[in-house]
């Protein structure tokens, strides 16, 4: 009895030993964990670009160093560290279209943080307003734009090349009832202004004579944003110069664009 | 679209459309260019024609073959007011170019008979092959990796 007991205890106590030990020692070495994905400021998300701009935010004050995806960046600077972190401004060049940019930090060149993601669009010259609709006719899109920013894009199909979609800006009219439903469930007419010459009556010498003067106005025009019950003609050019929609596109449409101006582009 | 006036060629039924098109010109011997009645006859069976008049302008539409599951039909001819064609749009299989390519002819097949010939425009829902000039241009539409439908037209 008492060898087992003397074996149980010296069992016992190399067993804490070794556990002691285990403990004091130092971890084996593993990679060094990865920095927090960088946090972007600007542009904002589905912001407006140009076709170079630059993207600034905030990383790790470990990181030093940047690598940027989707995009093709000409300078990464990141700025000396304070306590909360580190200031990187990138510049970045895309093409036309929508971009997603993915930015990834690093510490020592070989460890990378999770990728901060944004998108943006590079739509070209667009004059840049509170509210506008852009009919792209080179891509067959239709993009609402809101504060710099384009809040929703569709497919559209537009009108053929022997009757093509009239471009310029124009002004979109509340929706009104589809005739039939090669419009869809309704349809937007599309106005522009123009000088209209409006006859006035004036006396003079005591008889009363007509004149004219030229006001600027909002005239309506044969075309308009409407629906199809041709869901394969969206994406071609296949109407006589009006802007088809899918109907679930146009009925979200409907309520993004309330008194909107709208620019057509690109012939 | 709304079509005003509705006209019915009385004619045998609406036979399958067969023939050639001929790239940047026209199908079998229509051509862009010429009237409308010219190359109506020289297409020739029945057709429908439609008159649409909501616009600055008046167009003509004729319509060969038999209409489809997506109210499409086999061929689809447009003039102007001036009666002068400028499109065709073929939705039928059985019209083909000379080198054998039709509605419903794989991109990768398409591709290879046309090799460079063809420019390649991609957009949100089709991707446009297309060749010619604006006197006579011909695209070819393709969708999930097949020609979809193939438009002659002049500008």
């Amino acid at each position: 009895m008492e060898t087992r007991a003397f074996v149980r205890r010296t069992l016992l106590s190399v067993l804490c030993a070794a556990a002691a030990v285990a403990i004091a020692l130092p971890a084996p070495a593993t990679a060094q964990e990865a920095p927090p994905p960088p946090a972007i400021l600007s542009p904002r998300p589905s912001a407006l670009v140009k076709s170079k701009f630059v993207i600034t935010g905030r990383v790790a004050a470990s990181v030093t160093g940047l690598s940027v995806g989707g995009a093709s960046a000409s300078t990464v600077t990141v700025l000396a560290a304070d306590s909360e972190g580190a200031t990187f401004t990138v510049e970045v060049a895309v093409t036309y279209g929508r971009h997603v940019i993915a930015l990834s930090a690093t510490s020592d060149g070989a460890t990378w943080s999770q990728p901060a993601t944004i998108a943006v669009w590079n739509l070209g010259a667009v004059k840049r307003d509170v509210r506008l609709v852009l009919v792209d006719k080179s891509d067959f899109m239709l993009y609402v734009i809101r504060w710099n920013a384009v809040v929703a894009a569709y497919p559209i199909a537009i009108g053929m090349r022997g009757t093509p979609t009239p471009t310029g800006t124009r002004y979109l009219a509340r929706p009104s009832a589809s005739p039939s439903s090669v419009w869809g469930p309704f349809r937007m007419r599309l106005y522009r202004k123009a000088w209209v010459r409006v006859a006035y009556r004036v006396r003079v010498s005591g008889r009363l004579r007509t004149r004219y003067r030229k006001v600027l106005k909002l005239v309506g025009t044969p075309y308009y944003i409407h629906g199809t019950n041709d869901r394969d003609s969206i994406g071609t050019p296949a109407s006589h110069g009006c802007v088809r929609l899918w109907n679930k596109n146009l009925r979200v449409f409907r309520g993004l664009t309330y008194k909107c101006q709208l620019t057509i582009l690109r012939p | 679209m709304v079509a005003l006036a509705l006209f019915w060629q009385p004619a045998s039924s609406f036979a399958t459309l067969t023939g050639s098109i001929v790239e940047n010109v026209g199908v079998k011997t229509a051509k862009l260019g010429l009237r409308d009645s010219t190359d109506a006859a020289r297409i020739g069976g029945a057709y429908k024609r439609v008159k649409n008049t909501d616009y600055d302008f008046t167009v003509w539409e004729y319509r060969f073959g038999k209409r489809n599951a997506a109210g499409k039909y086999g061929l689809q001819m447009y003039s102007k007011g001036n009666h002068i064609v400028f499109t065709f749009v073929i939705n039928c299989t059985t019209l083909k170019t000379k080198n054998g390519t039709h509605v419903g002819t794989t991109e990768a097949t398409l591709a290879q008979r046309y090799g460079t010939k063809l420019h390649k425009s991609v957009g949100p829902v089709y991707t446009d092959y297309y060749m010619g000039t604006r006197n006579g241009r011909t695209d070819f539409w393709v969708k999930a990796g097949k020609v979809h439908h193939i438009v002659i037209s002049r500008y």
